[in-house]
């Protein structure tokens, strides 16, 4: 390894009840693209929070450039050279490219600020970087790879020499991936450490010389790239063997329970027809913005349709309002679990019941927290809930257990149609095959699903069939040997 | 077990801040302990406390009226003025369908129009005032009657009719969260909007409703006032609005919605309402009064946003 960089030397970090980090140590070169994975809980954003200032470790030295650091706090960490770019991003939408760059250090001394300085000087970093972006454009007209290319300029802008990106591809596809990689790739080139955190482990093989793995708050292994294979990884990062990534099923498909005909709606959804079958996984894949959300809200009501009509079991129906769709069977798991799946706030039993509260109310038509309590139980059987226990408020769930009650949410209000918007985001390896069980589990039970994914792994390992999208349009349809990622991505770009 | 008492103090400051409160009146002012006192405190909280009541049910379903300021005295001023000319029971009637109508206002303008509801009902608010103002020439209008007047000032065993009023409000404001749908439809559209649309509450109506029964319950409360004071001004209860929302607050209803009990915001109404007694007890010059109660309730909401905070931190880091 080349000139040591970062060094963290026996990091301990305890919060009530847990050891977050237990004598941690860690050590990055010069230049050196270093992945750090682990299951969600393992430390890695503890670790992160240390590195960057936000926590104090309860014991330990971190060291940069050769010398003892004290980050109090992310301010100082930037000065000495660590920035960090987070999955949510740190830019205000409502201000321009340049506003952002600099933002913090836009005044100089009693001066008003000069724009025409702070443009030049972005626009000057952004050629530095063959970044080709209008500095002046707002933020929030850009979209996400520009937004996190806008982070780096930020990140260099105040000299950084190492940069940690958070999970900077869950919200890419594969194409906007592509340049995420490039950017990287020219990264090292200029000397800066990168240390990349993701759960996509195919990523991590493409572009990191080494890789880190943390489970339970202790380092695991630390090991080059090329000498470790994706089997290896995924087991020391759950700490056992796993069979297989994806569980196979063997269900027959029957009637047609769903039929789309010819919905619109403005440009991002134009004249999409498809059809589902009983039992079927049915995958809508395409880039970020190609109009698969757009197109399942209209689905469940959430949105509605310019023109276009729905055949639910044979029957017409006229999609007005989430109700609608879900007295008619069909509804939608979103993306976003915690901003539209859950009610954080509230217990599980109350998060389960919330479609159905007619079912849980006694014969004086009160509510009953014991059959609301019975009902829920089910679930924790069939679906493996894992919470101490029934009345646990949501918010204290891992990520999988989460998705596991939207699940039995949508379950409990009899739902036969159920829409995946990506159902494994943000899920740790272990949890992921826990739902792809659940989704198979279902369609045995004669239930349809129709899956957006832009994990292409997952697309192709668990649909019947997959849909393509392209800016609003079906692109192409693929069945049985047809489905593989180079065909999807033909599609999908075009 | 010290633990358990520090975990307590922090989910229940406001009954922290009552002891407190009571350790310094039996300290300094042992002769407020009185069942006189006990008394009063509970005939100053029970007109408020009705609006506050409808207005927990409003925070938890994550709305906020400040219009409830207005609604108020302008059912004082109306009873008194429609009382002698209709009866008292038709005047009641039309009072409450008044505060109903602006309620459904708001309502209209929140959930339909999707404006934000501070705006709204700071609007109503002020047009209700306009309104009131003109229709009294800016005079109170006495409110003389026997039978208002028995209602007004009776009691059961020194209980107030009126007190007894709020405490059936509280039962039912209860019941109505915690056992029927209509109340766990309030908490899921005030804790996540788009997840209890999804979920196919109507969540539209919800919002509506929020309005509206705060619309009723405020133009009741103002009944209510005009019995106990015998007129009808619009001065009465025109500081009701911050003072049930910082009862609601103090008791540890969260203003981003979702969460929440009546019987802490009960709690908050005892803190607030005993506030106010120490300070006529112990003579404080009456704008300084206004300044310490402002002062006090900064305190506390800042205490409690300070252990959300920490709470939440607590939860990150494991």
């Amino acid at each position: 390894m080349s000139d040591v960089i970062l060094e963290m030397k026996n990091i301990t970090k305890r919060f009530p009840g847990v050891v977050a980090l237990d004598d941690v140590s860690f050590c990055v070169g010069k230049g050196e693209i270093r992945a750090l994975v682990g299951e969600n809980g393992a430390g890695k954003s503890t670790l992160m929070k240390i590195l960057n200032g936000a926590y104090s470790a309860d014991s330990g030295e971190i060291w940069m450039h050769g010398k003892r650091v004290m980050n109090k706090n992310p301010l100082e960490a930037q000065h000495n050279g660590l920035s960090i770019i987070y999955q949510e991003f740190n830019l205000v939408p409502s201000l321009s490219v340049a506003e952002n760059i600099f933002i913090g250090r836009l005044k100089q001394g009693r001066k008003a600020i000069d724009w025409k300085d702070i443009y030049k000087k972005a626009e000057e970093l952004m050629h530095n970087l063959n970044y080709d972006i209008d500095v002046r454009e707002t933020v929030e007209n850009l979209s996400v790879a520009q937004k996190q290319m806008i982070e780096i300029t930020k990140a260099l802008s105040v000299d950084a020499k190492v940069i940690i990106m958070d999970e900077p591809s869950a919200v890419l596809t594969e194409n906007e991936l592509r340049k995420l990689f490039d950017i990287v790739l020219d990264l090292k080139s200029k000397g800066i450490t990168v240390i990349y955190i993701s759960h996509r482990l195919e990523e991590i093989f493409q572009i990191c010389d080494s890789v880190t793995v943390l489970r339970d708050g202790q380092i695991i292994d630390t090991s080059e790239i090329k000498d470790t294979t994706k089997q290896q990884l995924i087991e020391k990062m759950v700490g056992r063997k796993l069979e297989q990534e994806f569980p196979t099923r063997n269900v027959e498909l029957g009637e047609t329970v769903l039929k789309v005909n010819a919905l619109n709606r403005g440009n991002k959804v134009k004249n999409i027809s498809f059809e589902l079958r009983k039992g079927e996984i049915l995958g809508l894949a395409g880039l970020v913005g190609a109009g698969r959300t757009e197109t399942v809200r209209l689905l469940v009501g959430a949105d509605r349709a310019v023109s276009g009509n729905l055949e639910i079991k044979g029957q017409n129906v006229n999609m007005k309002s989430p109700l609608e769709a879900k007295r008619s069977g069909i509804v939608l798991l979103p993306e976003d679990r915690k901003t539209q799946g859950l009610l954080l706030e509230m217990p599980i039993t109350q998060n389960i019941s919330v479609v159905g509260l007619e079912k849980v109310k006694n014969k004086f038509r009160l509510l009953s927290r014991g059959t609301e309590k019975e009902e829920a139980m089910k679930y924790f059987k069939t679906l493996k809930i894992k919470a101490p226990s029934a009345t646990q408020r949501v918010s204290f769930l891992s990520g999988g257990n989460q998705q596991k009650v939207v699940i039995a949410k949508w379950l409990f209000s009899g739902a036969d149609i159920l829409i995946f918007d990506e159902p494994t985001r943000g899920i740790d390896v272990g949890a992921k095959y826990e739902i792809y069980m659940v989704m198979n589990e279902l369609v045995a039970q004669g239930k349809s699903i129709i899956m957006i994914s832009s994990d292409m792994n997952e697309v192709v390992a668990m649909s019947d069939r997959v849909i393509v999208m392209h800016d609003g349009e079906i692109r192409g349809e693929l069945e049985g040997a047809e489905i593989n990622p180079e065909s999807v991505l033909k599609y999908a770009i075009e | 077990m010290i633990k358990r008492v520090s975990k307590f103090c922090k989910s229940y400051l406001v009954i922290v801040c009552i002891a407190v409160l009571l350790v310094f009146m039996a300290i300094f002012y042992p002769s407020y302990f009185s069942f006189s006192t006990f008394k009063g405190l509970l005939i100053q909280i029970s007109v408020y406390g009705i609006v506050a009541c409808a207005m927990t049910i409003a925070i938890i379903g994550g709305e906020f009226d400040l219009s409830v300021g207005s609604i108020l005295p302008f059912s004082t001023l109306l009873f008194a003025y429609l009382m002698p000319k209709i009866g008292i029971f038709p005047s009641i009637l039309l009072i409450l369908i008044m505060g109903g109508v602006i309620g459904a206002v708001n309502g209209f303008f929140v959930s339909v129009l999707k404006l934000n509801a501070f705006i709204v009902t700071l609007s109503t608010m002020l047009a209700v005032e306009g309104i009131m103002l003109t229709f009294c020439d800016g005079m109170p209008i006495p409110a003389v009657n026997k039978a208002t007047r028995a209602f007004g000032t009776g009691n059961i065993g020194g209980i107030a009719y009126i007190a007894i009023i709020f405490f059936i409000f509280v039962l039912v404001t209860h019941f109505v969260l915690t056992k029927t749908s209509f109340g766990r439809n309030v908490f899921a559209t005030g804790g996540n909007y788009n997840v209890a649309e999804y979920a196919g509450i109507s969540v539209k109506k919800i919002k509506f409703l929020l309005f509206v029964i705060l619309g009723f319950a405020s133009a009741f409360a103002g009944i209510l006032l005009t019995c106990r004071l015998q007129a009808g001004s619009p001065l009465y209860g025109s500081d009701v609005s911050m003072s049930v929302v910082s009862a609601t607050v103090l008791g540890g209803t969260s203003l981003s919605g979702g969460r929440g009990s009546v019987f802490r915001t009960f709690l908050g109404m005892i803190f607030i309402g005993m506030l106010s007694q120490i300070f006529t007890h112990i003579n404080a010059y009456a704008y300084l009064q206004q300044l310490i109660q402002g002062a006090v309730v900064v305190a506390i909401v800042i205490l409690d946003a300070w252990n959300n905070r920490k709470r939440e931190d607590e939860l990150a880091g494991i």
